[in-house]
């Protein structure tokens, strides 16, 4: 073939053009670690890379959202056992002043101590988490309880719950309503107002009684106990698969979408040379000029 | 048969190698000419004469120039340009629209995610002002990215409109110029016998042509060129030449290619094309960049008539019903997509409860509701989630893309094939041409010791009779 001094150069031109393009895509993966830069690069992975990394995000929020209950579930936890331990005392109390041996002094002066009991179990009730009155169901800006004068308390909650996702499809209750914990079942505020008033009337047969309801409300708050306890363990094993499928995607996330570096790396110098061997063969293809050898 | 016939046969010689010596010169200062076919010249022996019984020689004459051009070979070129110039229309023009979709880029995907994200959020903590910021951040960024893309796509769109009309003027431009070289080509000659620079020019300006249009071409008796456009008009016949017109436009203003007839009617003639950039310009005009738009208003429509139909049946913090959360829009979706009036003004008017209670709102149910969209199947009779849809257009831009560059490569390494057999032929050696010029000048200096000779013998003869 007859090689025209143009075709020379243009030869040389056209493969350090095709070189450096080369060069700057491996740099640009040696900068950002990918080995998919572009969607034309690999149109289907650089797509499910989308998904993957909305995928990501998402348990991410999912994550949180759990995390959320979970603390939440801390709360109920420790209120539950504090109105289990309230109760206890008040039991205590209803069986000492039951006896033959009191008075209806003693039994006037236990009836204040239930009145106190009443009023801690109406403050626990409105529990107030990040501005947020945890016991009242779906009313989370209103007190969900009001102590009246006569010691009988108002719920103003709602018996249902807010729902929030805590994975694709799956809602869970936004923690559990003072309804479920005061009054479902067995009313504990009526049952301890009978008491106070049973203390207050020396009505010996009525202190009795409300021993059964106080039974009740101890039996319901330990089942209140085991059902945060379902909730809370519940939710963490929703954590636990939430974080691993989340690593799970991001292992082969990072497998066909990071750059494998050491081979980058190597296809790097091995480009570098060939441009290098070209700029050499370019200068001495130079140098084969006819007129270094005519006088 | 004197002396003085030697005397004219080194004048010949003489001006016969200054001659080749010239054609040289021009071929080695063409070196890097583009389109440039190297030339050479064409020597024949000056008529004999018979002189008794012999018949001598009369020395040399330059009969012409030859052009080493293969015909062939650049028709071929010429109709494989026209390939590759529309091939690199699309690759210029996906790359840019793959620039614009890719979620690298638009971080549309991230966005709608963080949008949806910030719903979970105030469904944990539905009364919370805050948390509605967050919202309205995250929302108000979502619109900015799809206006974004979609308006980006439209100045591409517009872009090559602009293209267009400034090709059909190249088009016009080259039509007129090969009409004036035929013009000159014909009057420079007689019959086949041209003016080589100017053919070689005339050709350039074909090839050129063929890139912005695919042409049919060929000569006539004259060595004048016809081009016809592949729907039959004219473009350049003799010495005139017919213009392409971008007066013709649609409903959204944008051009057609026209043909102007002799009377100045006009023909569109867009659909008859058949390839170059005209062609590759709008075919991205009105067909990818059209379809992504679209997509990218479908992703915009649903998104407003989902999250508005939620938020629309909750109500805000004040009580009230009925608040749309993007503003509402019955065209031109992706290009207006934003925020509604109400929740712009005032906070407490996004929607999250679904419950109304003595005038409060009750719950977060749309919140979660709306957080809960992401995951829906809400595109394509319910085949699709919002992340998918999004993704296949990434995917789907990037197969176009790697489509594009595959097909540019191929027409790029084909056409390289072909100028490469073009330069073999008709390329200009610097090494060829010095080996010529040698040789020239040592003919050159042959023919002047004739006239040496010449005068030695008719100092001789003059001596003789003195």
């Amino acid at each position: 073939m007859r090689i025209s001094d143009r075709l020379r150069y243009e030869i040389f031109e056209k493969s350090l053009i095709d070189l450096k393009s080369e060069l700057q895509r491996t740099q640009e993966m040696i900068s950002s670690g990918k080995s998919i830069l572009r969607p034309k690069d690999d149109p289907v992975n650089f797509s499910i890379s989308i998904q993957f990394d909305s995928e990501i995000e998402k348990y991410e929020q999912y994550v949180r959202n759990t995390e959320r209950l979970i603390m939440l579930g801390g709360y109920y936890d420790s209120s539950i056992n504090k109105i289990h331990e309230l109760l206890g005392r008040a039991k205590e109390i209803a069986i000492t002043q039951a006896s033959d041996t009191m008075n209806s002094d003693t039994r006037r002066a236990s009836s204040e101590e239930i009145k106190g009991i009443i009023e801690q179990l109406v403050s626990i009730g409105n529990t107030e988490v990040q501005g947020l009155y945890i016991f009242g169901g779906k009313k989370l800006d209103t007190k969900p309880f009001d102590l009246n004068d006569d010691y009988s308390v108002t719920f103003n909650g709602t018996e249902d719950m807010i729902s929030v996702y805590t994975d694709s499809g799956v809602k869970e209750d936004l923690g559990i309503s003072g309804y479920r914990i005061f009054l479902k079942g067995t009313d504990i505020f009526s049952v301890l107002k009978g008491l106070k008033e049973a203390l207050e009337e020396n009505d010996v047969e009525g202190i009795r009684d409300s021993l059964d309801g106080l039974n009740q409300a101890l039996s319901m708050t330990e089942t209140n106990l085991s059902y945060v306890g379902t909730y809370v363990a519940k939710l963490e094993r929703t954590k636990e698969i939430l974080e691993l499928r989340k690593s799970e995607i991001q292992k082969i996330q990072s497998e066909f979408r990071d750059a494998d570096l050491a081979k980058i790396v190597s296809d790097f110098n091995a480009l570098t040379l060939t441009y290098q061997t070209m700029l050499y063969a370019m200068a001495r293809i130079q140098e084969l000029n006819i007129l270094n050898y005519l006088k | 048969m004197s002396i003085s016939s030697i005397l004219n046969i080194a004048k010949n010689a003489l001006l016969a190698t200054q001659c080749s010596i010239q054609i040289t010169a021009n071929n080695i200062s063409n070196v890097n000419t583009e389109g440039y076919s190297r030339q050479a010249p064409v020597v024949e022996p000056q008529g004999s004469v018979k002189i008794g019984n012999a018949i001598l020689g009369n020395g040399v004459y330059i009969k012409g120039v030859m052009r080493y051009t293969d015909k062939y070979l650049e028709r071929q070129l010429t109709e494989k340009n026209t390939e590759l110039k529309e091939n690199s229309v699309y690759k210029t023009y996906y790359d840019r629209i793959e620039a614009i979709i890719s979620e690298e880029n638009s971080k549309l995907s991230e966005t709608i995610t963080r949008f949806f994200n910030s719903w979970h959020e105030l469904s944990l903590d539905p009364y919370s002002l805050s948390q509605r910021e967050g919202v309205r951040a995250s929302a108000s960024d979502l619109c900015l990215v799809i206006r974004n893309i979609y308006n980006s796509l439209f100045k591409v769109q517009m872009e090559l409109d602009e293209k267009l009309k400034t090709e059909i003027e190249d088009v016009n431009r080259i039509s007129s110029e090969i009409a004036d070289l035929n013009k000159r080509i014909f009057e420079g000659s007689s019959g086949r016998v041209g003016d080589n620079d100017l053919m070689d020019k005339r050709q350039l300006l074909l090839k050129e042509l063929s890139g912005r249009i695919k042409i049919t071409y060929f000569e006539d008796d004259f060595g004048m060129i016809k081009v016809l456009t592949r729907s039959g008009n004219l473009l350049v016949d003799g010495g005139t030449s017919y213009e392409l017109s971008s007066a013709i436009t649609d409903e959204n203003g944008f051009s057609s290619v026209a043909w102007k007839d002799a009377l100045g009617n006009l023909i569109d003639i867009s659909s008859t094309l058949e390839g170059g950039e005209l062609k590759g310009i709008i075919e991205m005009r009105d067909g990818v960049i059209n379809e992504l738009m679209n997509e990218v208003d479908l992703l915009a429509q649903t998104l407003i008539d989902e999250v508005n139909g939620l938020h629309k049946s909750g109500y805000s913090l004040s009580g009230k019903e009925g608040i749309p959360f993007f503003k509402e829009l019955s065209q031109y979706f992706a290009k207006d997509i934003d925020i509604s009036e109400d929740i712009k003004s005032d906070l407490r008017n996004i929607v999250a409860s679904e419950e109304l209670d003595g005038g409060k709102p009750v719950g977060g149910g749309i919140a979660t509701e709306i957080a809960g969209l992401i995951d829906k199947k809400i595109f394509f009779n319910g085949t699709s989630s919002i992340t998918e849809f999004v993704s296949s257009m990434n995917n789907r831009v990037g197969q176009i893309a790697r489509g594009a560059s595959e097909r540019l490569d191929f027409s790029e390494s084909t056409y390289s094939i072909m100028e490469k057999q073009r330069e073999s032929v008709s390329g200009v050696s610097i090494d060829e041409e010095m080996a010529n010029l040698i040789r020239y000048q040592y003919a050159y200096q042959a023919a002047s010791r004739l006239f040496n000779i010449a005068d030695e013998l008719f100092k001789n003869l003059i001596d003789a009779v003195r």
